[in-house]
């Protein structure tokens, strides 16, 4: 029996990561063909690996290509805070967005745009407040729920408080200084709902690093196993050795990293964080952290690249101009992931 | 291997729990903690697991304080296990057993290795669960999932296990099963077995030793034969007992109902 599985979660490991990472290559490719003017892949191919190729066609391509990246990067970090946030909460209803973290994020990025609006332009300090936002929205989100009991029940419904406090004074923040992020050539909307478009060659540099360091810290201090044992409570993770109050500190700071470092970046999408999890413990079939965080990076990666790849073949084909990315992620993943809950259930 | 606590004393927010208490636990042996709810059997567990720090007092492993341990020692040598296990995001049976490993597996070793495998295949089959090791954890029946929860305690080869409620949700015969597998590991691994129970009848056909608490006190320890007179237990529990004498030195011990007319009236209707 013991050579039978790979490792306990592994069973279907080694072939859904393998079928994920074409997909994503697929959805990559796919993103970058679509838009106001299509570009077929082989083009794609050629444009990126030799450098011989239409001056206009690259033009456009270096653009799509920086778009992409954003979204792929920012996908898989939406979803990576995600699996994080939910294994220290222990609830499948806690995403990024549901504990706070995002408005808060977001508030407090609104509000120094609107005391200097030319913040949006120097991305390093915005993702330094977005995550000093991100991290005090996770502590008054645990604050409260601690007061009301610390159940699961009360981190959620205080995380609810908090995400529509905050996304309400944003709202307001982001209003009253519309006029000068217009000037600075975008839409307050884009901030409050997310998006690729406007995103900087140096945004995916900032992304990845991010994301980077994101990866160390949770491997080095080898997070996944912790998690696992603390999903099965306190005391058993205190048996086994791993200091709780430390894990929950760490992850929440992690977390915090990845949420604040995307909503600078594409501002708040939402429910990538929540269903890029769920759609990889679900096709896995299990918890497993050290599974689900790999799979979960790369489920939300596709999910955001789809959905950013959609927002432009919206506008290629209406008259509406570009959806914002946030409104599309939900319309994308939420089909999907109802057949996954309904096919999981059944064991 | 031997556990002392010495003078212990523990309270949550001013209530005491556990008030200057002091056993000597030899191993090899089935240690019983009985007592009424709230009697501070939880509480002394955890203060032995080194999950609470005992207010005043000592606890010693092999003569060496539990504070002077490194956690990841303490991790590989004790093993607790709580009837009550959070199964909020799905989880499957091996994934929850193989936990239990973690403290065996160097600081960034990602996988199981075979050595920890073949101990989830034998625990497995001890405490007969291998037809559920792929199951998922919240699709058990609770009788299942208390089996689970103490294969996974004995998946760290313990030399010091520490048992809540272990019988709990049990239908009568995996009760019995469960305390054989326990008794058979404690006796065959020498191990330190302390096991809080409910069930006097269970308690005086399986422990060698019992230490009835009251009130965060120690009221009567020893054998079952020595503990289990009805004086003692009615004290403890206002319920009498019944003690039959099996062979030798065995006692099988029965609670009565509290008043004799809760039989009548049960008969009558």
């Amino acid at each position: 029996m013991s050579r039978k599985f790979l490792f306990s979660g592994g069973r279907r490991f080694p072939l859904l990561f393998l079928l994920l990472t074409v997909a994503l290559v697929a959805s990559l490719f796919f993103s970058l063909s679509v838009g106001a003017s299509l570009i077929p892949p082989e083009e794609i191919l050629n444009c990126l690996l030799t450098s011989k190729c239409g001056k206009s066609t690259e033009l456009i391509l270096s653009i799509r290509l920086v778009r992409t990246c954003v979204a792929a990067l920012s996908g898989a970090m939406l979803a990576l805070a995600g699996t994080l946030v939910q294994g220290i909460t222990r609830n499948p209803l806690a995403d990024p967005y549901v504990i706070g973290v995002l408005s808060t994020s977001l508030a407090t990025v609104s509000a120094v745009i609107l005391i200097s609006p030319s913040i949006l332009v120097h991305r390093q300090v915005m993702i330094a407040i977005a995550f000093v936002g991100a991290l005090l929205g996770y502590i008054l989100t645990t604050t409260i729920s601690l007061l009301s009991g610390g159940t699961g029940t009360s981190l959620v419904l205080s995380g609810i408080a908090v995400s529509a406090l905050f996304s309400g004074v944003s709202h307001v923040l982001l209003y009253l200084s519309q006029d000068r992020i217009a000037q600075l050539g975008k839409h307050y909307v884009f901030l409050l709902l997310g998006s690729t478009a406007g995103v900087l060659r140096q945004d995916v540099t900032y992304l990845a690093i991010s994301l980077a360091i994101s990866l160390i810290i949770i491997f080095v201090l080898g997070i996944p196993k912790a998690l696992n044992a603390y999903l099965f409570g306190e005391l058993h993770a205190s048996q086994l050795g791993y200091r709780v109050r430390t894990l929950t500190v760490i992850t929440a700071l992690v977390s915090s990293i990845l949420a604040g470092a995307t909503v600078a970046v594409v501002g708040v999408v939402g429910f990538i964080g929540l269903a890029g999890p769920h759609i990889a413990r679900i096709s896995a079939g299990t918890s497993d952290h050290r599974v689900t965080v790999v799979l979960s990076m790369l489920t939300g990666s596709i999910l955001t690249v789809l959905a950013d790849s959609s927002t432009r073949i919206v506008s290629a084909f209406t008259s509406w101009g570009e959806l914002p990315l946030g409104v599309v992620t939900g319309m994308i993943g939420a089909p999907f992931l109802a057949y996954l809950v309904v096919r999981g259930s059944r064991g | 291997m031997r556990v002392r606590v010495e003078d212990v004393t523990f309270s949550y927010n001013s209530v005491k729990a556990l008030e200057d208490v002091t056993i000597d636990i030899e191993s090899g042996r089935m240690t019983c903690l009985l007592g009424p709810n709230g009697a501070g059997k939880t509480t002394l567990l955890r203060l032995i697991a080194s999950y609470i720090k005992p207010e005043r007092g000592v606890v010693y492993i092999d003569g060496k304080d539990l504070r002077t341990y490194n956690p990841r020692e303490l991790a590989k040598l004790i093993s607790i296990a709580d009837p009550h296990l959070p199964r909020t995001l799905p989880m499957r049976v091996i994934d929850f057993v193989l936990t239990a490993r973690y403290p065996f597996q160097g600081a960034f070793q990602y996988l199981e290795g075979d050595s920890d495998l073949k101990v989830v295949e034998e625990v497995s089959r001890e405490t007969l669960i291998s037809h559920l090791l792929y199951r998922r954890l919240d699709q058990l029946s609770s009788g299942e999932l208390q089996r689970v929860i103490v294969a996974t305690a004995l998946a760290k080869r313990p030399r010091v296990l520490l048992l809540d409620e272990p019988s709990a949700f049990l239908d009568i015969r995996y009760r019995f099963d469960i305390l054989k597998v326990i008794k058979r590991y404690t006796l065959t691994r020498n191990t330190v077995s302390i096991i809080a129970l409910h069930d006097l009848y269970l308690a005086s056909l399986y422990c060698d030793t019992v230490i009835l608490l009251n009130r965060g006190r120690i009221v009567s320890c020893g054998s079952p034969r020595e503990v289990f007179t009805s004086q003692v237990i009615e004290k403890v529990y206002g319920v009498k007992v019944r003690v039959f004498p099996v062979n030798g030195d065995m006692i099988l011990a029965f609670p009565l109902p509290p008043e004799e007319d809760v039989l009548t009236a049960a008969r009558t209707g």
